[in-house]
């Protein structure tokens, strides 16, 4: 029997000696590709000490949750308490000597589980088995059983039943290598693991790459064509943290944050060396690299298992659809702390299914006076109730239903309404005090804390701590907006339609289009003082600029405006209903790149709310013209009744618009709750990082917290979380769950020619340059009658909007952010444009219709 | 035509008694800034009150008790209603917490069995 294998070796390359891993770098070495030397402990050697071992017990079948976790716990305590033979210790010894000679007393190396069935082409077991850095000759032999523990993790287990792997044929080789102190490091595919095209895709970030592998770093992403090489995407991730060589965690330097880990040359070279290993391998391959003194090292290659297909989870049963409404408020899969939090807040009718949001529809189905399929009822949904099914025919419980809920909810309802009209604009503000108090309270669980701010009022409080009751009562907005429309159409048939937008919008007092006026302050007050314009130019990180603001006594005013901005608005981030995001009163830096977006833009330029009342105004004066006309007798009381209903529109629209402003601060009280909950778990050992707590649940924070779980017990959940966000991230959730429906537009053009089809948001017609931004912390640069084009916006985008000519926007509805916030400054917008920000490049000159709703692409610029 | 007008009585009753609910919140709503914001107070109080009194007498003696029960119904179901929900809402998460404790003691007795350092993987 062979217990060490070099990777040199002849049979090196044997994945059931060395396990997928071993045998995929012996390939690549022999292939000539630069992979740090080292050898492999067999998988011969893993018998060895497995017949050491008693009770080797197989795998009952049948286990629930509590009982295999139960069972894996005593497997994996039972492989790190045994003694490793002596023989095959004295190997690994003399192994470890050969390796280290001539490479200095502090030589370290890292230690990678490879089990036989992994790296293969069907499971790549990525995330499921320890690796180790930093491992020296002294602690060598306990690595590589903990290695071997690994494979008795609850998550590894159920990945192989999912996976269909036997467990009597699995074995655990370990690949000790020399460890790389790596500049850079990363993964590329060769295939857009996403769609499925041959383009490369590279991440790259400071130190070592496990900080990426984990998902803890948003790093630098390149989309490369194969062809050329030729850089088609470029995104520059935050990578606020770096793994050093021992494995510590270290935050990066203010320059080195918003700076490009990869020189062109190096992105080259990267993706030069990875078509390599795809030549060695014969497919495309998702390749670990590291880049350490200006030499490219490759740590691991396997198989892309992800190509186009959905990761697999458990999907409820029942029929479910993706909630649009909330959708828009996250880019991304939200994490199983939020997820778990939403679902015991909300109810049954609320699930997450691949880190998105689901709403069952049975309930609501049920509610409709027609009889209507799923299908029927999502498709009449998602067209904001326009397209009904062909053949319409009643539904007796539904008409029954629905009364009784519509009673119900006015009976309930009805005090709540009639307490939110006419009130002043400043009726919430007490609400931010109540989220802190709140948050404060260290014998509050998070649980509760969402629950009581959101959904469980006091009898007796006073309605401006109730917002997310003022959000629901507030959609009364689209009633009265309907009721204009309707009377225009009666009374003034000859006026277009989009003249009942601008009539019910157009208000002072709307609290997101005021921090827009906010940032044109501030930017006016940089642009008159050139020192803090020099330093605002100079800004890639905010402690940086801050500290060099204060620092500068020119400074003064506007630090002390920006306080009061922060005051105001602090609690506001980009996704601002995911509590894993920091705030602006955390990092400043995005309020910091929107004011230096703002100063470029000239003052005349930055008028939108005028433009919005100027816009009201004059559909004001049309309607009151077209019913002069009309020499009714009524058009006195007529004019009336409309302007009514449209000052009604228009409190409406911004009492929903306020109310959010104030409930997002629920999400920032969570992250403060969260972050003491964090901060105080890993003074304990018991997480690596606060932030941590987002991946675990609910149940297994509580355990932590009461001691009830060890750091052994979530760490491996928290990394196979971290690589289950990531795959969900890079997938399109599917629109339903546990039925088809078919959303397609029906236009040939539509579908895959000039023209994007959508959703009115805000009337208008702009022609302009598109500008593609997909983060606006990074890339907040919109000139003047550009038109902006995003996956999402929430209330941290309004700034932009204050430069845009337009906006297009990928999710969203009529009453949405991006509507509310584009028919207040008057500006042609389009929600709901599927798969825009792909379709759309930066500097296409496009034409937006907001009243029909649609984007056409007049000419594309050459790539 | 009796049993009209008294679903009429009984929906402006209700329709009231609603405002009137509302009208007394909005001491409670708007007591953040209650000097400045007395008089629309008063004039929701005075307002709804004045035209539920008002009704109540202009109306026939024979409706005047549907009325009166219809105001004092509606009082009464909105506190029931509020109560009932306020209490499914604190059974769900009470159930959950349950399943919340019932997953902690699993983990305590696995915790118990486990050697398993309390060092993470790297």
């Amino acid at each position: 029997m062979t217990w060490i294998i070099g990777l040199d070796d002849a049979g090196a390359d044997d994945a059931a000696r060395s396990g997928g891993k071993g045998a995929n770098l012996a390939r690549l070495r022999a292939a000539g590709l630069s992979v740090p030397p080292g050898f492999v402990v067999s998988a011969s050697a893993h018998a060895r000490f497995l017949a050491g071992m008693s009770d080797d017990a197989e795998l009952p079948t049948g286990l629930d949750p509590d009982q295999l976790e139960a069972f894996c716990a005593e497997r994996r305590s039972r492989v790190l308490s045994t003694a490793m033979p002596a023989d095959l210790e004295e190997a690994i010894t003399e192994a470890w000597k050969q390796l280290s000679v001539g490479r200095g007393a502090d030589f370290r190396c890292a230690v990678r589980s490879s089990a036989t069935a992994e790296d293969g082409a069907e499971a790549s077991f990525a995330g499921q088995h320890a690796t180790y850095y930093d491992v020296d000759g002294s602690s060598l032999a306990d690595r590589i059983r903990a290695c071997w523990a690994s494979l008795w993790t609850a998550q590894a287990v159920r990945y192989r039943m999912t996976h269909g792997v036997p467990e009597r044929s699995l074995a655990m080789a370990v690949v000790v290598q020399e460890l790389i102190a790596a500049d850079v490091s990363g993964v590329a595919f060769t295939a857009d693991p996403v769609t499925a095209e041959d383009d490369l895709v590279v991440e790259a970030t400071w130190g070592l790459g496990a900080a990426l592998v984990d998902g803890r770093v948003s790093p630098d992403r390149y989309l490369v064509a194969r062809s050329d090489l030729k850089v088609l995407q470029r995104h520059v991730g935050s990578k606020q943290i770096r793994m050093a060589g021992d494995g510590s965690l270290q935050a990066v330097s203010d320059a080195d944050r918003r700076r490009e880990t990869l020189s062109p040359q190096a992105l080259a070279d990267v993706c030069e060396a990875c078509l390599n290993c795809e030549s060695a391998f014969g497919g495309p391959q998702d390749v670990e690299w590291a880049l350490a003194a200006n030499r490219l090292w490759i740590l691991q290659s396997r198989p892309v298992t992800t190509l186009a297909s959905a990761p697999s989870v458990a999907l409820p049963v029942g029929s479910f659809v993706l909630a649009k409404p909330l959708a828009e408020n996250f880019s991304g899969p939200i994490s199983p702390l939020l997820a778990d939090l939403l679902e015991s807040a909300v109810g049954p009718r609320l699930k997450v299914i691949y880190g998105r949001i689901y709403a069952g529809i049975a309930g609501y189905r049920a509610l409709m006076p027609l009889r209507m399929t799923d299908a029927e009822f999502v498709r009449y949904v998602y067209s904001m109730f326009a397209v009904l099914p062909e053949r319409r025919r009643i539904s007796i419980p539904g008409v029954l239903r629905l009364t009784a809920v519509l009673t119900l909810g006015a009976l309930l309802f009805g005090p709540l309404m009639a307490r939110t009209r006419n009130m002043p604009d400043d009726f919430m503000d007490g609400f931010s005090k109540r989220c802190r108090r709140l948050a404060e309270d260290p014998d509050i669980d998070p649980l509760t804390l969402l629950t009581t701010l959101a959904m469980q009022p006091r009898f007796t409080q006073r309605v401006g701590l109730q917002p997310i009751a003022v959000n629901i009562t507030a959609i009364r907005a689209a009633v009265w907006l309907g009721c204009v429309r309707l009377m225009l159409r009666r009374w003034t048939p000859e006026l277009p339609a989009e003249l009942s937008v601008h009539l019910c919008h157009g208000s002072e007092g709307v609290r997101s289009a005021e921090m827009g006026r906010a940032i044109e302050v501030l930017a006016s007050l940089a642009r008159a003082t050139p020192p803090v314009a020099n330093i605002l130019d100079a800004a890639t990180t905010a402690e940086g600029a801050l500290s060099r603001l204060r620092g500068e006594p020119q400074a003064n005013a506007f630090l002390a405006d920006l306080e009061r901005f922060l005051s105001v608005h602090g609690h506001r981030a980009l996704r601002e209903l995911d509590p894993c995001v920091p705030r602006w009163h955390e990092d400043p830096l995005p309020v910091l790149m929107m004011i230096r977006n703002q100063m470029a833009v000239s003052a005349a330029a930055a008028s939108r709310l005028e433009h919005g009342l100027k816009a009201r105004h004059a559909a004001q004066m049309a309607v009151r013209a077209a019913l002069a006309r009309s020499s009714s007798v009524l058009a006195g009381m007529r004019w009336r009744l409309i302007d009514f209903a449209a000052a009604r529109a228009r409190y409406y629209f911004k009492l929903r618009e306020n109310s959010r402003f104030a409930h997002i601060h629920i999400f920032d009280a969570l992250r403060r709750r969260l972050r003491v909950i964090g901060a105080g778990l890993v003074e304990r050992g018991l997480l690596r990082q606060w932030d941590d707590v987002f991946l675990l649940r609910l149940p297994e924070l509580d355990a932590l917290e009461v001691g009830g779980m060890s750091a052994a017990d979530v760490d491996g959940c928290i990394q196979a979380r971290r690589s289950e966000q990531r795959d969900w991230a890079r997938m399109t959730p599917p629109t339903t769950i546990g039925f088809a429906v078919d959303l397609a537009c029906d236009s040939a053009e539509v579908a895959s020619g000039p023209l994007l089809q959508g959703l009115s948001a805000s009337p208008g017609l702009c022609r302009g340059p598109a500008r593609v931004i997909i983060d606006p912390a990074v890339d907040a640069t919109l000139l003047p009658g550009e038109i902006l084009v995003a996956p999402f916006t929430d209330p941290a985008w309004t700034p932009l909007f204050l430069t845009a000519g337009a906006a297009v926007v990928e999710v969203g509805s009529f009453l949405s952010h991006a509507g509310t916030i584009a028919r207040e400054y008057g500006m042609p917008c389009v929600v709901d444009v599927q798969r825009c920000t792909e379709r759309i490049r930066s500097g296409d000159l496009i034409e937006v219709d907001g009243s029909a709703g649609t984007v056409r692409l007049l000419s594309e610029t050459v790539a | 035509m009796s049993a009209l007008i008294t679903v009429v009585v009984v929906l402006a009753g209700s329709y009231l008694s609603m405002h009137c609910v509302a009208a007394l919140y909005r001491v409670v709503d708007l007591g953040y800034a209650f000097e400045r914001e007395k008089w629309r107070v008063a004039r929701g109080l005075v307002g709804w009150g004045g035209a539920t009194l008002l009704l109540f007498m202009l109306l026939p003696a024979r409706w005047e008790g549907v009325f009166a029960i219809s105001l004092l119904g509606y009082v009464l179901l909105y506190g029931a209603l509020w109560s009932v929900i306020r209490i499914l809402l604190a059974l769900r998460w009470r159930r959950f917490r349950h399943a919340s404790s019932a997953f902690d003691d699993g983990r305590h007795a696995h915790a118990a069995r486990s050697t398993d350092g309390d060092q993470p993987p790297a």
